[in-house]
């Protein structure tokens, strides 16, 4: 049976130096330490560089400010064209009373028909009167202003006859409506 | 037993490896691992700074075509401020109206002014899309700034022939300063004179200014009277009459191939005797040519046709007002192409009106000096 000496281990364990080993464990920590510090001041370092160049950026750019402050001035200026034309093409669009139409009213006249009086609404609705020598040529009026394009629900109100007693002639009186044929709106973006 | 122990070598290393891993634990994350970030921020930062400094030079290398640019808005905006200025004078407007109606002899009987109104852009447009109709888009009443509009509705009593009324009515489409004409009515008389109302929109963009913004009438020094209140002598009164100061310096009127007048016109304005014409059913060629600074000589070919002549104006811009129409039919083919050559130094700015939306019978030519379309 083998022998077995307890105090063996305990007689190894106190060839072990504590104080050497503390000293060393020291000298490790405290170089850890310096390695850490050294990189934290390293990192700072190259920090302060960068920021040194940001420094030497900014001055550089300051220079070159004009160009943001023209550019800006541009874009500002093109949207206030853009705004103009929109406002003066939404007006023009908008506005319908002008010699065009005039002409195309007159244009689907014959020499059998004639207007007493004509309005012309902002909305583009348009309100007719007027007489003929006989219904077909109030018709044929009708009829040519639908041919001219310029018009939609075009419709007669009345179309009455008025007898001149002393003279024994006729003539047919007529009102009718209708709408103008509307233009794009800009969209204004 | 506790007091004769000690540690042994594995406690000991062990002890130290977790004393140092606490050390980097500590140290790395208050110190290395913020300085690292702040590192790693900056150089991102130098790093965008930098590539929008490579930018800055790049553009500020253009900076030239960017004046350039920025002159040619200028300019645009210049040609747009001759059609819709940035001041709203009702004088301006009245003097308008007086000199279309001696011009046309259309008798503008009374004029009633709707009234000043100011108000936003966005606010302006809703009220023009939307006229006439009930359940439009709600009005915003704020106004400020560049965009605001100062608008007036006049409406005016007229009478006189058909002629004198489409007369008045082209003059006006002529003109240089925009007005529009939102609604009509005409009623004829058993001896064929009309009489009618006209409803007037006229407006205008920009700031309102505090004071007097300073813009230019043409109106006489006034001589002053001793009694305000002293009735003139009869046939004293009148002066010299309004100067429309919208009117153009130069007009283009172009016909449909089925209008009695057909072709193309060109002239001074309003001098009819400087006109020439074509009454071609074909598009035509025209060139106007100025030169000079105080005195404007020019000079104006259409189709073979010339006139030559002189202009004093003091105006920036030199304006060309082109009154065109819708094509008829397929067979229509009346238009004009100008060419114009400006070596005055001033702006020249060719309005076209009523041209035809699918084929215009307008257009611009070759240009020299500052040509803009307004």
């Amino acid at each position: 049976m083998r022998d077995i000496n307890l105090l063996e281990g305990l007689g190894s364990r106190k060839k072990f130096d504590v104080k050497k080993s503390a000293r060393r464990a020291a000298i490790a920590v405290v170089i850890v330490a310096l390695l850490l510090g050294g990189a934290v001041f390293g990192l700072r370092y190259l920090n302060d560089q960068y920021k040194q160049q940001l420094a030497d950026i900014s001055a550089e750019m300051a220079q070159y400010k004009e160009i943001g402050e023209l550019k800006n001035t541009i874009t500002d200026k093109r949207q206030l064209i853009d705004s103009l034309k929109v406002l003066l093409d939404t007006a023009d669009v908008t506005s319908r009373v002008d010699s065009a139409f005039f002409e195309t009213i007159s244009n689907a006249l014959s020499s059998s028909v004639y207007l007493t009086s004509l309005a012309l609404n902002e909305d583009g609705t348009v309100s007719l009167a007027g007489k003929g020598v006989t219904r077909e040529d109030i018709t044929y009026f009708i009829y040519s202003l639908k041919l001219s394009g310029a018009f939609k629900d075009i419709s007669f109100s009345v179309i009455s006859q008025e007898k001149n007693e002393t003279t024994d002639t006729g003539l047919f009186g007529f009102a009718a409506t209708a709408v103008l044929v509307s233009e794009e709106v800009p969209s204004g973006e | 037993m506790s007091r004769n122990y000690s540690i042994s070598k594995s406690e000991f290393i062990l002890i130290v490896v977790l004393i140092i891993v606490a050390l980097c634990v500590v140290i790395g994350n208050y110190f290395v691992l913020p300085a690292w970030q702040e590192l790693s921020q900056t150089r991102e930062l130098h790093a965008r700074q930098t590539q929008q400094l490579e930018n800055l030079r790049r553009e500020h290398g253009k900076i030239d075509t960017y004046r350039e640019q920025e002159a040619q808005l200028d300019e645009e905006i210049a040609a747009i401020g001759v059609s819709i200025p940035s001041y709203y004078a009702q004088e301006e407007i009245v003097a308008a109206i007086s000199s279309a109606s001696q011009e046309s002899r259309l008798d503008v009987v009374n004029i009633t002014f709707g009234g000043r109104v100011v108000q936003s852009k966005d606010a302006f447009l809703n009220q023009l899309k939307n006229a006439g109709k009930s359940g439009g888009e709600a009005i915003s009443a704020a106004a400020g700034g560049p965009d605001t509009v100062t608008a007036e509705q006049l409406t005016l009593n007229v009478s006189g022939s058909f002629d004198e009324y489409m007369r008045f009515l082209s003059i006006f489409e002529l003109s240089s300063r925009r007005v529009f004409f939102r609604s009509a009515t005409l009623s004829a008389a058993p001896d064929g004179k009309l009489t009618g109302t006209m409803n007037l929109l006229v407006f205008s963009v920009g700031e309102l200014p505090e004071t007097f913004p300073g813009y230019a009438y043409d109106a006489p020094v006034p001589s002053g009277r001793e009694d305000p209140f002293e009735p003139f002598d009869r046939g004293a009164g009148g002066g010299s009459g309004a100067v429309q100061t919208g009117a153009p310096d130069f007009y283009v009127i172009i016909s449909s191939s089925l209008d009695n007048d057909s072709g193309v016109q060109m002239g001074r304005y309003p001098i009819s005797a400087t006109q020439v014409s074509t009454d071609k059913n074909a598009h035509v060629t025209a060139a106007l040519t100025l030169s000079g600074s105080d005195v404007i000589s020019f000079s104006y070919t259409l189709d073979g046709k010339t006139y030559s002549g002189t202009l004093e104006s003091e105006k920036d811009t030199i304006t060309i007002s082109v009154l065109s129409r819708a094509r008829k039919s397929a067979d229509d083919n009346v238009g004009v192409t100008l060419d114009v050559t400006n070596d005055t130094g001033r702006t020249v700015v060719v309005s076209v009106r009523n041209d035809d939306a699918i084929n215009p019978r307008f257009k611009l030519g070759t240009t020299r000096g500052t040509v803009l379309l307004g």
